[in-house]
């Protein structure tokens, strides 16, 4: 347990200069602030839809939210992702480190756990911008917080899918340009996946489309299928990873 | 110039764009294929053209979401060797001519997401003629408006590129890239959309099938200016650039 530890911290570490601080911290604030915008402008036309009847003006905000957020979350978990690999193989670090005598399957659970740790700080983070904007836009309604909270809950769980998958990509290949472009094609067709939720069902990438927490929406799959395929991903990745040539 | 032009190919060889321009419209045609498949009935329904229902199907998605995203990849695959350790002070102390490294690395940049729009127009008509469409292949809508959505894009590539040049770390780029892809929807709706380059793409592409973004030939003009700006003001930077 202290070598993951140690081996976490180190990863940590690694990321300090680089910008996945910075861009799990600015992309909520980003998409929250054109949230705003969205519905500063457009908040009366929006609630005189008929298709928006009898909605709150809390869960108006999380649809106009959602619309951008189910391609940015994973386009910049993707990033990340990338990032936290990219990193070893641009100095030919992973050779040095699998060269120690650390457990390779720890070390690949601690670039997983980092990239799980700054994905769900972002969506905290998200959160709470919304909680802001519906505070600065001065919602008739109380805060609903039962429903952010719930809306992060399961894209938390949601997200893990697609972390495994992306982790287990960008750590397979060698040349990390592929995984990132793999992602994010897989995130551009992710709205065409969600139509069949067969198919959905299977796609990390369509996972998140189903986070909003909506009687429409069917949100057993993030959590069923996000929790399920993320741990099958984790675990192949793990095996792969454990026999991994060190050359 | 034939030395440094096969030199930057050489480069990419290992970097695999080619492959990411190729397959990924490939990938979407395939899925706005299936769609159309999947809704014939909505789609058709009303004696829609099918081939502007394939056309739309594969497009909205590509051109709002992966073409810009697909243009930053390229732009940073560009100038990759020369950021990684800072390569560039290498590359700038030999006796060349940074125009001319500056010019071909860009030219290169575009011919790939050229090769992408190629590739994008024959997965169309190949999936069309896959797909059993019995009217006959509209050629000048197939290859008029990715040609067209081509050119409106060429401020998203010099913006890229300029990035990729002047940022050693690729993330940079790539986060500009996303950043900026992400509200062009919204602001393609608003009237400020011409000035966010970012939905220059969508209204080329869609604005002769959907009403909201028909604004006319003004894209085309901008376009072409944006670049000249964006590249002259990246190509003065690139020549006055410390080797150290």
């Amino acid at each position: 347990m202290m070598e993951f530890y140690r081996l976490l911290r180190g990863e940590f570490l690694k990321q300090k200069k680089s910008l996945t601080w910075p861009i799990s911290l600015f992309a909520p604030i980003l998409a929250g602030g054109l949230s705003f915008i969205n519905l500063l402008i457009r908040y009366d036309y929006l609630m005189g839809l008929e298709a928006n009847q009898g909605l709150s003006s809390w869960n108006l905000l999380l649809f106009q939210h959602h619309f951008m957020w189910f391609i940015f979350l994973p386009l910049v978990v993707t990033v990340i992702a990338w990032m936290v690999h990219y990193i070893e193989f641009k100095s030919g670090g992973l050779k040095n480190t699998l060269a120690l005598p650390v457990s390779k399957k720890k070390v690949y659970l601690a670039k997983w756990a980092l990239v799980f740790i700054l994905s769900s700080i972002m969506i905290i983070i998200n959160g709470f911008v919304l909680l802001l904007v519906g505070i600065a836009l001065r919602f008739p309604e109380a805060v609903d917080f039962i429903l952010i909270l719930k809306y992060s809950l399961y894209q938390i769980i949601g997200i893990l899918s697609l972390i495994s998958l992306q982790t287990l990509i960008s750590a397979g290949i060698n040349n990390t340009n592929i995984a990132l472009a793999m992602g994010f094609v897989g995130v551009a067709s992710s709205l065409f996946f969600a139509q069949s939720e067969k198919l959905a069902k299977l796609i990390p990438y369509a996972h998140i489309i189903f986070t909003l927490p909506d009687p429409t929406i069917n949100n057993h799959i993030p959590i069923q299928y996000g929790l399920s395929l993320g741990m099958a991903f984790l675990l192949i990745g793990l095996i792969y990873f454990n026999r991994k040539e060190i050359c | 110039m034939r030395n440094i032009f096969g030199i930057e190919i050489l480069k990419l060889k290992n970097s695999k764009a080619l492959w990411i321009v190729t397959l990924a419209p490939i990938f979407m045609v395939v899925q706005g294929a299936l769609n159309l498949m999947r809704y014939y009935d909505l789609f058709t329904g009303q004696g829609q053209n099918v081939w502007e229902q394939l056309y739309s199907q594969s497009m909205i998605f590509y051109v709002s979401i992966l073409l810009p995203i697909l243009i930053s990849i390229v732009m940073t695959l560009i100038a990759r060797i020369e950021n990684t350790n800072n390569n560039w002070k290498h590359y700038l102390s030999l006796p060349i001519d940074r125009e001319k490294v500056y010019g071909i690395k860009f030219i290169i940049g575009c011919m790939l997401v050229f090769i992408n729009i190629l590739v994008l127009i024959s997965s169309i008509i190949i999936a069309g003629k896959i797909l059993g469409i019995e009217e006959s292949i509209p050629y000048m809508d197939l290859l008029t408006k990715p040609m067209a959505t081509y050119i409106a894009a060429f401020p998203i590539m010099a913006i890229l590129y300029v990035s990729s040049i002047g940022f050693a770390h690729m993330a940079i780029p790539l986060g500009i890239g996303i950043g900026l892809t992400l509200p062009a929807m919204i602001v393609a709706n608003s009237k400020f959309w011409i000035f966010y380059p970012w939905t220059y793409p969508i209204m080329a592409a869609l604005g002769g099938d959907m009403e909201i973004f028909n604004k006319g030939n003004i894209i085309y003009i901008v376009s072409p200016m944006l670049l000249i700006l964006v590249f002259s003001f990246g190509y003065k930077r690139f020549l006055k650039r410390d080797i150290i």
